[in-house]
C-alpha cells in the first residue's frame, strides 16, 4: 500500500510545472498550494502506514506471545492411560489413575457349602503417580474394596541413569511374576496359586533397571520381610528380607517367533521370627491350608522362583514356578501319627532342637505352587500381559465391538508332606496338602483397559476333609471339588 | 562413603551401557546461532583429530534470560554464552550449577569475545541520526526490545544511559529524562533482539534500531548494503557476553573434558578468527589488529564503570519497581 502511494504522489508531484513544456521557475500560488498539500499528504500518508504497520507488529507480538503463553500453559490430558495434568515442558507431571474391578462368583455345585456365592468388587483402586523433574517419579495407590482404604504403594523413585534406579517405600516385592499384572489385566476372575506365595506387597528400598535395550532388567531390594500374601506397612523385627530378580530378553531381535520370550529369576531370604505363618487359599477366596495355632515362624525362610514368558502376535503364554522354604516352630512336643491311611513316618525327616525351649520342634517346610497358561486373541490383535488394545474399539452406532481373547490356565499348590507327618505342623483333616485349579475364561476387550470376562475353574484338593466327621475314628478324605463360574466387568484408567 | 563408592561405579557402569558420542548442549542467546554453526563445527574437527573422539554440541537460543531460566529449571546444558553476565550469576547462585566465582576462571573475565550498540537506519539515513540525542528527535521511531526480556535491551537501554549520564551537567536524573523520552519513541517493544530486527527489517517499522553490532553487519549483509545503513555512535556501551562451564551438568554427563576444551578453544587464534569474521570484536590482540578496520572505532564505556557492575545494574533499572517500571508506567 505505501509504495503505491508513493507512487501515485510522486507521479503527481513529477506532473507539475517542472515537467511543463515550457519552462516556468515561478509557480502559480495554486500550484505551490498543491505541491504544499500532496507534501504534506504525503507524510501524513506516511505516517498512517507506520502506524498501521505498529499496530500490525503489536498484534503479530500478542499472537506470539499467546502461542508461547499457551505453550507454557499446564496441559491437561486425558487418555487411556490416565488424566493428566503436566507442565508445559513436560518435566512435571501428575497422573490420576483408577482401576474398578467388580463381578460375581458362584460355584455351580458348591458340595462342601463353603463358597459364598456373591457379587463383588475384587478390587476398587484409585492413586495418583508422577513425574518431578527429570530424576525423581513418585506413586501413591490405594484400595477401597474392603470398603475402607488401604495403602497400596507409596514410594518415590531416584533415577541416576536408565540402568539404575533407586525405590523407596511401599510397593511390590521383586519376586512372583503375576504379582506384576495389574488386577485390571487378570485373564481370569484371580491370580493363580503362584501368588499365595511371597508378600504382594512390603515396604523397603530396592534399586532396579535396565540394560541393552531393555533386554536385562533386574531389581535387588532390602525389604522388612513379610509373610506370604501379606501387604504390610510396618515391620514386627529388626530382621530385613533380601530379594533379587532378574528378567531378560535373550532372544530380542533374533527372530519374531522369540522376540517375546522372557526369562526370569527370582529369590529372597531372611531370618523370621515370632509371627503366624499364612495360610493358603484358592482362587474362588476359601482358605484350603492353616497352620495349627501354635505354629510361628522361626528361623531362616527363603523362596525361589523361575518365570517365563512369551508372546507371539495374538498369542500369549507363560508358566511360573515358585518355592518357600521357611523354618517352623512346633509349639508342642507332639510327634504324631497322622489319619488313617497316610504316612506317619518319620525317616528322612531331621528335627531340630531348640535349646532355650525344651520339647519344641523346629522344621524347614516348603510350600510350592506352579501355573502354566495360554491365551489367543481370536481377534487378531497382539496379545499383552497388559491388556489387548482393540483394533476397532468397542462403539455401537458403528458396529464396532472390540476384541475377543480365549484362556486357559492350569495352576497347583503343594504344602510340605512333613508338615503333616512330622510334629503334626498341619490337620490334614481341615488343611489340603496340595490343590490344582485348571479353566478357561473368555476375554471381551472392549476398549483398552476395560473388559468383560466369563469364565470356569475347577479346584481338587488333595486331603482336607473327614470322611465321616463325627466317626470316633477319623479318616481323611479329599475336599469335594470346587466349580467356579465367574463373571467380571472391569476398567482402567 | 562405601555406598556412594558403589553408586558411582554403577553410575559409570549404566552411563557406559548407553555411551555413544560425546554431546554437549551450549545454551546461548539470540543472535549468536550462527556464530556457534561455524565455531562448534571447526571445533568438533580439532577435537576429533587431537583425541579421536566424536563430538557434537547442540544448540539452544533465545532471550538470554529466558535461557538462564531454563538452565535453572533443569536444562541439561554443559555450557552456558549468554549475553550478560548477570543471567549466569542467577543460575549459580539460584541452581548451584557453577561456583560464585565462575567469572574469574576463564580469560577476560570469560568473555572470549565483545560487541557494541550501534544503530542501524535507512538506507542513506533520512532522519540524519549519527548521536544518541538524535534518537530523540520529533518524528524519529526507535526499534529496540524489551528490557525486561531482552539482554540485548539491557545493553542498549544502558548505552543510552551511560551516554547521557556523560554528557555535560549529567547525572542519573538527566540520563532518567533521556531514557524516558527515548522509550517514548519506541512504538513496539519486542521480546528479544531477533524480534526487533524483525520489527525494523522485515515489517519495515521505525527510523532506526539500537542493534547489537553483530546483529547490525549481519542485517547488512543479509539485506544487502542497498536497504541500510550502520551508524556508529561515537559512544556506546562495551558489551562483554560471558560464558560458563556449567561444571555440575557437566560433570553429571561426563562431559566435563570435552566441555573444558571447547571453552578454551573459543580463546584460540583460529576460533578468535570465526568470532571476528561473525561480527564479533575478538580478544586476541593479533586477530583484534588483524580486523581492526572493520569494527569502528568508538569511545567505550562498561558496565563496572558507570553502573557498579551488572548486579546493581540490574537491581536499580530491571527489577520490578526498578527505574524502567517507573520510565515507561502510562501516564495517569
Amino acid at each position: 500500500m505505501s509504495a503505491s502511494l508513493s507512487l501515485v504522489f510522486g507521479l503527481l508531484l513529477a506532473a507539475g510545472p517542472d515537467s511543463a513544456a515550457v519552462p516556468n521557475p515561478v509557480p502559480s500560488p495554486e500550484v505551490a498550494s498543491l505541491r504544499a498539500w500532496l507534501e504534506a499528504s504525503k507524510t501524513q500518508t506516511e505516517a498512517l502506514d507506520q502506524k498501521i504497520k505498529v499496530l500490525e507488529r503489536l498484534h503479530e507480538n500478542d499472537l506470539e506471545d499467546a502461542a508461547a503463553a499457551a505453550k507454557a500453559a499446564v496441559r491437561l490430558q486425558a487418555n487411556a492411560s490416565g488424566l493428566w495434568i503436566r507442565s508445559a515442558d513436560t518435566a512435571y507431571a501428575i497422573r490420576f489413575r483408577g482401576i474398578v474391578r467388580s463381578g460375581a462368583a458362584w460355584d455351580l455345585v458348591d458340595e462342601n457349602d463353603k463358597t459364598l456365592d456373591q457379587f463383588q468388587n475384587t478390587t476398587v483402586r484409585f492413586g495418583f503417580d508422577g513425574i518431578l523433574g527429570k530424576a525423581l517419579e513418585f506413586k501413591i495407590n490405594s484400595d477401597w474394596s474392603k470398603g475402607s482404604v488401604a495403602l497400596q504403594d507409596a514410594y518415590l523413585d531416584i533415577k541416576y541413569a536408565p540402568g539404575l534406579k533407586a525405590r523407596i517405600g511401599k510397593f511390590q516385592v521383586p519376586l512372583e511374576w503375576e504379582r506384576f499384572v495389574s488386577p485390571s489385566d487378570l485373564l481370569f476372575y484371580d491370580r493363580a496359586l503362584p501368588a499365595q506365595i511371597g508378600p504382594n506387597r512390603d515396604v523397603g528400598a530396592q534399586l532396579f533397571g535396565a540394560f541393552a535395550s531393555d533386554r536385562v532388567q533386574y531389581a535387588v531390594g532390602v525389604f522388612n520381610g513379610g509373610a506370604d500374601a501379606s501387604n504390610l506397612n510396618n515391620d514386627a523385627n529388626d530382621d530385613k528380607d533380601l530379594y533379587g530378580r532378574i528378567w531378560t530378553l535373550p532372544l530380542k531381535g533374533v527372530s519374531e517367533y522369540v522376540d517375546g520370550l522372557g526369562i526370569g529369576f527370582a529369590a529372597n531370604a531372611g531370618f523370621h521370627a515370632n509371627s503366624t505363618p499364612s495360610g493358603y487359599k484358592v482362587t474362588s477366596g476359601n482358605s484350603f491350608f492353616s497352620w495349627k495355632a501354635a505354629d510361628t515362624v522361626d528361623g531362616i525362610g527363603y523362596r525361589f522362583a523361575p518365570q517365563a514368558q512369551w508372546t507371539f502376535g495374538p498369542f500369549l503364554a507363560y508358566g511360573e514356578w515358585i518355592q518357600s522354604v521357611q523354618e517352623i516352630k512346633r509349639g508342642i512336643t507332639v510327634v504324631a501319627t497322622d489319619s488313617i491311611g497316610k504316612s506317619s513316618t518319620n525317616k528322612g525327616v531331621v528335627y531340630r532342637y531348640n535349646k532355650t525351649t525344651l520339647g519344641v520342634f523346629n522344621q524347614d517346610l516348603s510350600v510350592s505352587a506352579w501355573q502354566a497358561a495360554l491365551s489367543w486373541v481370536i481377534t487378531g490383535e497382539d496379545a499383552n500381559v497388559a491388556g489387548v488394545s482393540p483394533r476397532h474399539p468397542f462403539n455401537p452406532t458403528t458396529g464396532d465391538v472390540g476384541a475377543f481373547e480365549i484362556s486357559a490356565r492350569v495352576s497347583g499348590l503343594s504344602v510340605d508332606d512333613k508338615a503333616f507327618t512330622n510334629a503334626n505342623f498341619a490337620d490334614s483333616t481341615v488343611s489340603a496338602r496340595s490343590v490344582l485349579t485348571y479353566g478357561a475364561a473368555l476375554n471381551w476387550h472392549l476398549i483398552k483397559g476395560s473388559r468383560l470376562q466369563i469364565g470356569f475353574e475347577r479346584t481338587d484338593f488333595n486331603d482336607g476333609a473327614l470322611v465321616d466327621p463325627s466317626a470316633a475314628i477319623k479318616v481323611v478324605r479329599d475336599r469335594k471339588s470346587e466349580n467356579q463360574l465367574f463373571v467380571v466387568a472391569s476398567t482402567s484408567f | 562413603m562405601k555406598t556412594r563408592h558403589i553408586l558411582s561405579i554403577l553410575g559409570i557402569a549404566a552411563s557406559l551401557a548407553s555411551a555413544s558420542k560425546i554431546q554437549l548442549l551450549n545454551v546461548s542467546y539470540d543472535p549468536t546461532r550462527e556464530l556457534y554453526v561455524d565455531l562448534n563445527k571447526a571445533f568438533a574437527e580439532l577435537y576429533k583429530s587431537k583425541t579421536g573422539d566424536d563430538v557434537e554440541i547442540k544448540q539452544s537460543h533465545g532471550g538470554s534470560g529466558k535461557q538462564a531460566r531454563a538452565v535453572i529449571d533443569g536444562l541439561d546444558a554443559d555450557i552456558v554464552t549468554l549475553a550478560l553476565a548477570y543471567d549466569i550469576d542467577a543460575i549459580a547462585e539460584k541452581a548451584k550449577l557453577l561456583p560464585a566465582g565462575w567469572q574469574k576462571t576463564l580469560p577476560h573475565n570469560s568473555t572470549p569475545y565483545t560487541s557494541t550498540i550501534v544503530f542501524l537506519v535507512r538506507k542513506g539515513n533520512p532522519k540524519g541520526i549519527k548521536d544518541w540525542n538524535d534518537l530523540i528527535k520529533p518524528g524519529v521511531s526507535v526499534i529496540t526490545p524489551n528490557p525486561k526480556t531482552s539482554g540485548g535491551a539491557r545493553w542498549n537501554y544502558l548505552a543510552a544511559w551511560g551516554w547521557a549520564l556523560q554528557q555535560p551537567g549529567g547525572s542519573d536524573a538527566t540520563a532518567k529524562e533521556f531514557v524516558k523520552k527515548l522509550f517514548q519513541h519506541v512504538p513496539v517493544l519486542d521480546a528479544g533482539a531477533r524480534g526487533a530486527t524483525t520489527t525494523f527489517v522485515q515489517r519495515g517499522i521505525g527510523d532506526v534500531l539500537l542493534a547489537w553490532e553483530n546483529e547490525a553487519f549481519l542485517s547488512k549483509k543479509e539485506l544487502g548494503p542497498d536497504k541500510v545503513d550502520i551508524v556508529v555512535p561515537p559512544t556506546s556501551i562495551l558489551a562483554e557476553p560471558p560464558v560458563a562451564l556449567v561444571e555440575k551438568v557437566s560433570a553429571r554427563k561426563g562431559t566435563l573434558k570435552a566441555a573444558k576444551s571447547y571453552l578454551n578453544y573459543l580463546y584460540t587464534p583460529e576460533a578468535q578468527e570465526i568470532i571476528a569474521k561473525n561480527f564479533y570484536r575478538p580478544r586476541d590482540a593479533a586477530v583484534a589488529a588483524k580486523y581492526a578496520t572493520f569494527f569502528p572505532n568508538l569511545k567505550l564505556f562498561t558496565i563496572d564503570q558507570l553502573f557498579g557492575g551488572w548486579t546493581k545494574a540490574q537491581k536499580t533499572h530491571f527489577e520490578d519497581g526498578g527505574i524502567f517500571d517507573q520510565i515507561i508506567k502510562p501516564a495517569n
